[in-house]
């Protein structure tokens, strides 16, 4: 696929980029288990409860691009995590 | 800062292994608008990302002369700015605290700051400074296309009007300027966004693996002109 041969483009979709765990020193971000077992992101003092980003299109490119190509999404643009 | 640097090192990395299919926009670090300009010019020199996403509150007003270096920065890169708002309490302050529960800061936080974010570019003047900027907002630009009618009312006669915003027509032709995602869920909302401001500067958004996914995961329907002005959007001259 090309950029200039793309039928759909989406331009609002957001990564989460493991190896950013912790560059924001005491404000994280980190993805841990919460004690209920579900996955907590925290990014400062904001917390996001049960959102599995892990083995996610979030922050699996693999699997990403299969969704893409079942949603028939050709290119996507990657925007930071809000 | 450092957070930044290391997400546009990955991200750009990510692109890198597939470029004919994704593309990265910078996070940068807003709080001080030099180090914002140097990093973008980073990303998009050295790293190959192709823009920037940055929130919409992030202790600068959007029309602050602070960020008039910044946004020149981004027009002479020729690359997009998209505007997408965080939850209330990362970068700006906590919620309002009505906004905390049933997600409303999602909800209607999120389409607050949007709308905000348009007035506040249209009516300080950022739109007119620096006309090569191509800005855009996320999720329709919030009520926008349903408050037009009353923005465009304030521009023409509220105290702090320039003269140029005083101008009949004004502020709908500065905000047929932006650029605007249509992750909306409605047709009919998006119907309303291009009958204010046409269809050129609309792209698909679809806030991919997010709560807000068709469930049925079916392939997209959508026409040819929303990739036509993706393409315009990014401005690429060397296409992948």
């Amino acid at each position: 696929m090309s950029w200039e041969a793309a039928r759909v483009i989406d331009f609002h979709a957001h990564v989460v980029l493991e190896e950013t765990f912790g560059a924001a020193g005491e404000h994280g971000p980190d993805l841990t288990v919460a004690e209920d077992g579900r996955p907590l992101f925290r990014a400062g003092g904001y917390r996001l409860h049960g959102v599995r980003y892990r083995g996610s299109p979030f922050m699996d490119a693999e699997v990403r691009l299969a969704a893409m190509d079942r949603a028939g999404i050709d290119c996507q643009v990657l925007s930071p995590n809000p | 800062m450092a957070f930044c640097r290391r997400h546009n090192d990955v991200l750009a990395a990510l692109v890198r292994r597939y470029p004919g299919r994704l593309a990265g926009l910078a996070a940068l670090p807003m709080q001080s608008p030099a180090a914002a300009a140097e990093e973008l010019r980073r990303a998009v020199g050295e790293l190959g990302l192709w823009g920037a996403g940055i929130g919409t509150e992030f202790g600068t007003r959007l029309d602050s002369p602070a960020l008039d270096d910044f946004y020149r920065c981004c027009a002479t890169l020729d690359v997009p700015l998209y505007l997408h708002p965080a939850p209330a309490g990362i970068d700006g302050p906590a919620a309002f605290p009505p906004l905390s529960h049933y997600d409303l800061d999602l909800l209607i936080g999120f389409a607050a700051q949007e709308t905000i974010a348009v007035g506040t570019l249209i009516y300080g003047g950022v739109v007119d400074r620096h006309p090569d900027l191509r800005l855009c907002v996320s999720h329709g630009g919030g009520a926008i296309a349903l408050l037009a009618g009353r923005f465009s009312e304030a521009a023409a006669k509220r105290p702090w009007a320039s003269a140029e915003l005083r101008e009949p027509g004004a502020f709908m032709q500065r905000l047929q300027k932006l650029w605007f995602d249509n992750h909306v869920h409605s047709d009919d909302a998006v119907e309303l966004l291009e009958k204010q401001v046409g269809r050129e500067r609309l792209v698909l958004g679809t806030n991919f693996a997010g709560w807000d996914q068709p469930a049925s995961g079916g392939k997209l329907e959508a026409p040819l002109w929303l990739a036509d002005n993706a393409r315009r959007l990014l401005g690429r001259k060397d296409w992948m």
